[in-house]
């Protein structure tokens, strides 16, 4: 009888043992498709930054390609708040999220708050006037490196 | 039998040459801050350029260049090998040995994979730095070829040093200098010199890799 019970109670621990690898091992997957398409976000902002600078800064492009850059920064980063579930710091996948994001999870969305708020302005400039176009593009460029400064792993 | 010194490497091979340490230096250099991307791309092109020249160079370019020429198997490499620590003389052939053969391709190799997974990769900061070739690719891809390109740059690490320690060897043991011929081009060797191809043929071939090149780096 305690045999037998040492038998199931062993079953059921490797039972649950192999139920929460698979746990572990579904879960860190999900973190990694999240900082997947998190990295992929991050890079239409890039992409958006270099049409942007390319126009203020060398003239490049219309202002039809600035408008439209900028309303990427305003449309991809409304979603933003979303991208940084627990669970996906440095060390998951190829994150570069700091672990401090999640312990100032306030200073974070207040960071991320001033780069929309300056995206918005920037989607709403006139873009024929480049004196305007650059300082607002100035602008996002600095929320952009303030939030990178304290929440993105240097290289 | 008597030996002479002739011209075993070409000015394109040794242009190649220390061209690809100057490309290689610079890319190391430039490595790993976002601040330097744009400088690390164009070492990364100046070396894609060099690598592209060379394989042709390896086929249609001077005696002691061409791969058919020097890749000679894996027994003449263990009977070079067996040369260098025993006591008979070295034979004084013109260009690679059959040992040094292989560091020549493990080389080209290396830097291959090196650059070739560069083109698709991005980084930069705030502004988008990116590969010429990294549009074509998603993210997961992406990350892969990062880590790919991570590694080949820890084993060409490893083959430069094998490259470097090997020379030294030569030089301190085996009484062989191998640099200076780089630099100049001459050594002594036995029998007929290495036939040398057109340096107009190398200006054409280099044209044509640079072209390659620059519409690749256009493309981004």
């Amino acid at each position: 009888m305690t045999r037998r019970f040492g038998i199931t109670t062993a079953g059921a621990l490797l039972a649950a043992a192999l139920v929460g690898t698979v746990g572990v091992a579904v879960a860190q997957d999900t973190a990694e498709v999240t900082i997947e398409q998190r990295k992929a976000n991050f890079k239409q902002f890039g992409g958006a930054m270099k049409v942007l600078k390319g126009y203020a800064k060398d003239g490049e492009g219309t202002a039809a390609d600035a408008s439209k850059a900028a309303q990427t920064l305003v449309t991809v980063g409304a979603g933003l708040h979303t991208w940084f579930p627990a669970g996906t710091a440095v060390g998951v996948g190829k994150s570069e999220a700091l672990p401090a994001i999640w312990t100032n999870m306030a200073d974070f969305e207040a960071k991320n708050a001033s780069f929309q708020a300056a995206a918005k302005k920037l989607a709403a400039v006139n873009f024929t006037d480049k004196a305007a176009t650059g300082a607002a593009f100035g602008e996002v460029g600095g929320t952009c490196k303030a939030c990178h400064d304290s929440y993105k792993k240097k290289d | 039998m008597p030996k002479r010194r002739v011209t075993v490497w070409d000015l394109p091979t040794r242009v190649f040459h220390w061209g690809l340490v100057f490309c290689l230096a610079g890319s190391w250099y430039t490595s790993g801050d976002e601040d330097r991307l744009e400088t690390h791309l164009l070492f990364g092109y100046g070396a894609l350029a060099l690598l592209l020249f060379r394989v042709v160079w390896g086929v249609v370019g001077s005696d002691t260049a061409r791969f058919a020429s020097f890749v000679k198997g894996p027994a003449a490499a263990w009977l070079h090998l067996r040369h260098l620590f025993g006591t008979k003389a070295l034979e004084a052939h013109a260009g690679h040995n059959p040992l040094g053969a292989y560091a020549v391709l493990a080389l080209l190799g290396l830097v291959a994979v090196q650059v070739g997974s560069g083109l698709f990769l991005s980084g930069g900061d705030i502004v988008l730095v990116e590969g010429p070739l990294s549009q074509y690719v998603d993210q997961r891809t992406e990350d892969w070829l990062e880590t790919v390109h991570e590694t080949a740059f820890i084993l060409l690490q490893v083959m430069v040093a094998v490259h470097v320690l090997a020379i030294a060897f030569y030089g301190l043991f085996a009484r062989r200098d191998l640099v200076g011929p780089m630099l100049t081009g001459r050594a002594e060797v036995e029998g007929a010199p290495p036939r040398l191809a057109s340096p107009l043929k190398a200006l054409l071939v280099a044209l044509g890799a640079g072209g390659v090149v620059w519409a690749l780096a256009t493309l981004a």
